[in-house]
């Protein structure tokens, strides 16, 4: 406590703003660039055979299921509370069912055979990779 | 400085004022610091305690704005000459940080009263110019790439703390 009383010796009522709006600079920052993807809502985008087939919002529905016919035949995707999967689909190895959920700006569920993808976009893009 | 020639054999006699001394005093001083900052290691590359800006306060104090300039660019010149960096990333990262926060501590001492603040404020004021120099330029030359902004949370947090230190150091020094 003492070296507290002694610190503010040196600080004028100037300095106590400026360390107060650094402070306030700090957060917004921190809003601005580590916050991609999470509060801001985001988009599924589903392309069939490379093309943009249809986008959906992940939170405009609690529970939604679409059907689509992609190569193999019937293609069925799920969204629920934010997340977005492919349900079923005719594939041997059902490597898209199996990957389940996906809800993070980035991540993408790709039916090879199908020819259907989705993938999650948002607002803004979290970035893939930083090198230093 | 100041030249006076003798005669006509051209003898010039180079006489350096009290106030020189002084400033070359202090500037080795700050090269000093800036051989410590580099010696202390860090977490993150490129985060230094800027002990050297302490110099720079007391400059800017004392003497006034050019010479804060003079010792600022003098130290950081000298500094990579003298540990072999002159010319490298390193050196442009530091020039750019010296640039942005003696801008800074332009207006600084123009704009706001001494009543009101103190040396702290400037310290933590030029930090963020300084970092900010720095990252703008290891974003238009370095790293090519928007990810550079995504460390601005750690970088500025670390120039907030040091300003803060920095400007505490140099007004307990000039009590």
């Amino acid at each position: 406590m003492k070296n507290i009383k002694n610190i503010k010796k040196y600080l004028k009522i100037g300095d106590i703003l400026v360390i107060f709006l650094a402070v306030m600079f700090l957060i917004y920052i921190t809003f601005l660039t580590w916050n991609k993807g999470k509060i801001i809502p985001d988009k599924a985008v589903i392309y069939v055979k490379g093309k943009v087939f249809q986008s959906v919002n992940l939170y405009e529905n609690k529970h939604k299921i679409l059907t689509l016919n992609g190569e193999l035949g019937e293609t069925q995707i799920e969204i629920l509370n934010g997340k977005i999967r492919i349900k079923s689909d005719n594939s041997n190895k059902q490597i898209c069912v199996k990957q389940g959920w996906i809800s993070k700006v980035g991540e993408i569920a790709i039916c090879a055979p199908n020819q259907i993808s989705v993938k999650i976009e948002g607002r803004s893009n979290i970035y893939d990779s930083i090198v230093y | 400085m100041e030249n006076q020639s003798q005669n006509h054999n051209q003898k010039i006699i180079l006489q350096v004022s009290p106030k020189d001394q002084k400033i070359a005093f202090l500037t080795s001083i700050a090269i000093f610091l800036s051989l410590i900052d580099a010696a202390i290691p860090s977490p993150i590359p490129g985060v230094k305690p800027g002990l050297a800006n302490i110099v720079i306060l007391i400059v800017l104090q004392n003497y006034g704005i050019r010479e804060a300039i003079w010792v600022n660019f003098l130290r950081v010149f000298s500094a990579a000459m003298l540990f072999g960096y002159f010319l490298s990333p390193s050196f442009f990262m530091s020039l750019f940080g010296a640039i942005f926060s003696l801008i800074g501590l332009y207006f600084c001492q123009k704009l706001l009263s001494a009543k009101y603040f103190g040396l702290v404020s400037f310290s933590i004021i030029s930090a963020f110019l300084h970092m900010f120099g720095q990252l703008l330029l290891a974003r238009l030359w370095l790293i090519p790439h928007d990810g550079v902004w995504l460390m601005s949370p750690l970088l500025f947090s670390a120039a907030a703390v040091f300003g803060l230190v920095n400007g505490i150091i140099a007004e307990k020094i000039l009590e």
